[in-house]
């Protein structure tokens, strides 16, 4: 384990100092902070339009680190041969794909973090200092938290899922394509289930309802990671429901890793 | 003597469209303990593939490879290894000392041990100065020194260098002469690869010479090259003739 | 890879493929029974026109995506909060900004939010959208049409709208003779009926048929009543003081059934027939 932390630590510390981070960070403070001159043209309740826009610049900038930075650095390793580097070294690939997944998500955890804490700062100003703006209904901490947790967790299904892709294709392009893909069809396949198999004003063959049911087995449902709507309306949150889907969560991301790790174990670096 | 690292008869292709190509037909050779060896050949002969099958980033589809007796796949088998690519990548962002200590902890020296290391390795490569800079900061020829520091930080038995007189000037070909010389009179095992004779002739104990994937020749330099056939001379024929014998053989 | 390091991998594999499947099954079952109090529309707080800028090139497939959130809740719309509803115009304007040609949520708007007690005027300012745009559509028009009649009893407008929709080409003939009863302000229940019965003909799915169905069993009822109320007003010179009296007068049978409720509400003061309270 000693060297999955250091492989960790040298990612961790590479994509600190990456200028793209930098970028992707100060438009996503801006953004947080400049909800506040917008929030005065909203007649509906002000915490929602503040949690909404808070936790869109969390993942907006969370997704753009992941698909161009955590790609860009997988892509420099792999099809770029940094990996030499490490796997010239008593380091098994496993080891190397533990360790890089580690050091990415250490990347993808200090950005949200820091987005979180400008977020709840320019929440404060805005109560403080802008009358139309509210607290969201029987809003908690916890809550909060909580919703940053399940933030960070959904980024970190799409960075397993960007890490298989770069070492499976040969392209980075190819690899942020299917990446982003992946994340559009796990937010959005659990609505297109519930129109389809639960609504009245849908009708489709059994097959292609079949085929849309296995699909929610296969590709992670980002969805039950979006707590904004709880949030947002204080609406209770039961600790059984957190736990499974935190465990969900991790549970799919082991798998992909595993699966990463069993490809890039018998892949040859040219 | 023993052999640190050995070939038996190995074979590998690569994918050319809907066929595969062989690169490589059935290369047999060791590298003994404590002997510098030359691995020569042509652009394009294969060198830098049977480096990747020795370090283990490619499988060979027939024969084996053996590092001190272990597969190169064995992470244990890389402990003693310092490798230095023919075009050395880096984390950029990263500093001399940064990166030295990761890999002298990665290859499982200890923290006093690899704190101490990293300056005298640096100094030795003329690389002291810029021992806080970020590597996206250097030359190509001071990231070639870089990449020889990350395969000496930690002191390994043997050294495998793909072309590692590659984006050097005169001085720092100079300073990389006397560094192989250093290490063979510590008794270290030096394989290299190049294409550059001149280096070849003053520094290694026996030689390789591999065209078109085939091992034309291993053994003594002094075997190789006599008073009336010069070592440039014996090698330009050598392959000449391997070339003509190809074309006839069709 | 060595047997023993196989073994360990296939199990850990083994391992976490059960894990897997359990807890997506528990987090599916958590998802598919959350109470109708927390399945909240959900609408990104964005106005309309920001939307439409930032969506580029996607916006039809942006007015889709938004038009499917808001179709959850065709489902179990009885158990919405005013929040929700005004997250489902939100929704509508959204979709309607981003592709008013779209009459998927024309229909919509139609069917769910016009016949919402306070979004009839929401209901026909959205509508205005696909109707100025789709200016071969007789249907969008028509809606309003009705919603003015039938929400608001304003009749001029209905029959402006009514007669702007026989205009154009496809309108049914009916359309013509209901915006000039609606001109006339007679007639107000077989009115109600033939605009009831276009759109029973022009539903396409089962709910709203059958939502449409019962009003227009309801409203068949009515006109029943009121014909026996008028018939009794004849000869009597007033009108009955109870639904009941026409029975016993011989004017009707049996009481028409009231799809929304045991019995019609009768106004023994102005003679008016009602099938619910809210009208």
């Amino acid at each position: 384990m000693d060297r999955v932390w250091l492989i960790s630590l040298v990612t961790l510390k590479e994509g600190i100092r990456n200028r793209a981070l930098q970028g992707i960070l100060i438009i996503a403070l801006f953004s947080c902070v400049a909800y506040l001159t917008i929030i005065p043209m909203f007649a509906f309740d002000t915490g929602k339009v503040a949690v909404d826009l808070g936790f869109a610049s969390m993942t907006l900038a969370g997704l753009a680190i992941v698909i161009f930075l955590g790609i860009g650095l997988l892509t420099q390793d792999i099809h770029q041969r940094s990996v030499c580097m490490i796997l010239s070294r008593p380091v098994s690939r496993t080891q190397y794909v533990l360790g890089k997944f580690l050091g990415l998500s250490g990347i993808v955890l200090v950005a949200v973090l820091i987005i979180a804490l400008i977020g709840v700062l320019s929440g404060w100003a805005g109560i403080t200092f802008i009358s139309e703006m509210t607290l969201p209904r029987n809003f908690t901490w916890h809550i909060l938290g909580v919703g940053v947790l399940f933030n960070f967790l959904s980024l970190m299904i799409v960075m397993s899922i960007a890490f298989l892709f770069t070492v499976l294709t040969t392209n980075a392009y190819l690899s942020m394509l299917f990446t982003f893909g992946v994340y559009i069809i796990g937010q959005s396949l659990e609505t297109i289930v519930k129109v389809v198999t639960a609504g009245d004003f849908a009708r489709v063959g059994a097959l292609y309802a079949w085929m849309l049911n296995v699909l929610t087995w296969i590709v992670p449902n980002l969805r039950a990671f979006d707590l904004k709507v709880h949030i947002s309306y204080g609406l209770p949150l039961s600790v059984p429901y957190t736990l499974w889907t935190a465990a969900y969560g991790i549970f799919y991301i082991g798998i992909i890793i595993f699966l990463t790790a069993m490809v890039f174990r018998y892949q040859e670096i040219k | 003597m023993t052999s640190l690292i050995t070939l038996s008869n190995v074979e590998k292709s690569y994918k050319d469209g809907f066929r595969r190509k062989k690169i490589i037909h059935d290369l047999s050779l060791d590298v003994l303990e404590g002997e510098v060896f030359g691995f020569i050949g042509p652009n394009g002969a294969g060198k830098s593939t049977v480096i990747n099958l020795i370090m283990g980033f490619i499988k060979p589809e027939a024969g084996s490879v053996r590092i001190n007796g272990s597969t190169p796949y064995d992470p244990k088998a890389r402990q003693d290894i310092g490798y230095l690519p023919e075009d050395p990548r880096f984390y950029n962002n990263l500093s001399a000392r940064e990166l030295l200590l990761f890999g002298a902890h990665a290859s499982g020296v200890d923290r006093d041990t690899a704190k101490k290391s990293v300056e005298p390795v640096l100094s030795r490569l003329d690389l002291l100065h810029v021992v806080g800079e970020r590597v996206n900061t250097y030359s190509k020829g001071m990231k070639q020194r870089m990449g020889l520091a990350m395969a000496m930080v930690h002191d390994p038995q043997i050294y495998i260098l793909d072309e590692p007189m590659s984006g050097l000037d005169p001085i720092g070909r100079n300073l990389l002469k006397k560094i192989t010389l250093d290490l063979k009179e510590k008794g270290k095992t030096v394989f290299f690869s190049t294409h550059i004779l001149n280096d070849v002739e003053v520094l290694c104990d026996r030689i390789g010479v591999l065209n078109k994937g085939r091992l034309l020749f291993c053994g003594d330099i002094g075997e190789f090259s006599s008073a009336e056939s010069p070592f440039e001379e014996a090698f330009v024929e050598m392959i000449k003739d391997a070339n003509e014998g190809v074309k006839r053989d069709g | 890879m060595s047997g023993k390091r196989a073994i360990v991998s296939f199990f850990l594999l083994l391992f976490i493929i059960s894990a897997l499947l359990l807890t997506n099954s528990r987090v599916k079952h958590y998802r598919d029974n959350i109470p109708a109090e927390n399945q909240r529309a959900e609408a990104l707080m964005v106005s309309p026109t920001l939307l439409k800028v930032i969506s580029g090139e996607f916006k039809g497939l942006w007015a889709d995506y938004i038009l499917l959130k808001a179709s959850i809740f065709l489902g179990g719309y009885y158990e919405s909060t005013p929040e929700d509803w005004d997250a489902i115009y939100l929704m509508f304007k959204q979709s309607l900004t981003l592709d008013p040609y779209f009459f998927q949520t024309c229909y919509y708007i139609q069917g769910l939010l016009s016949w919402r007690e306070g979004m009839h005027e929401k209901a026909i300012e959205l509508l205005k959208y696909p109707a100025q745009y789709r200016y071969w559509d007789w249907e969008p028009k028509f809606y309003i049409g009705f919603d003015y009649f039938y929400f608001l009893h304003d009749n001029l407008k209905g029959a402006h709208y009514m007669a702007e929709a026989a205009k154009l080409p496809d309108a049914p003939p009916i359309v013509a003779t209901l915006g000039a009863r609606l001109a006339q302000r007679e007639g107000k229940t077989e009115t109600a009926i033939g605009m009831l019965k276009l759109m029973y003909d022009r539903a396409s799915d089962e709910k709203h048929k059958k939502l449409l169905e019962d009003r227009i069993n309801a409203h068949i009822g009515i006109l029943t009543l009121e014909r026996a109320i008028s018939a009794y007003k004849q000869t009597h010179g007033e009108i009955p003081d109870s639904l009941d009296t026409l029975i016993h007068k011989g004017l009707l049978k049996q009481m028409p059934e009231n799809p929304f409720g045991d019995t019609y509400l009768y106004d023994a003061e102005t003679g008016r027939v009602f099938f619910d309270e809210i009208r």
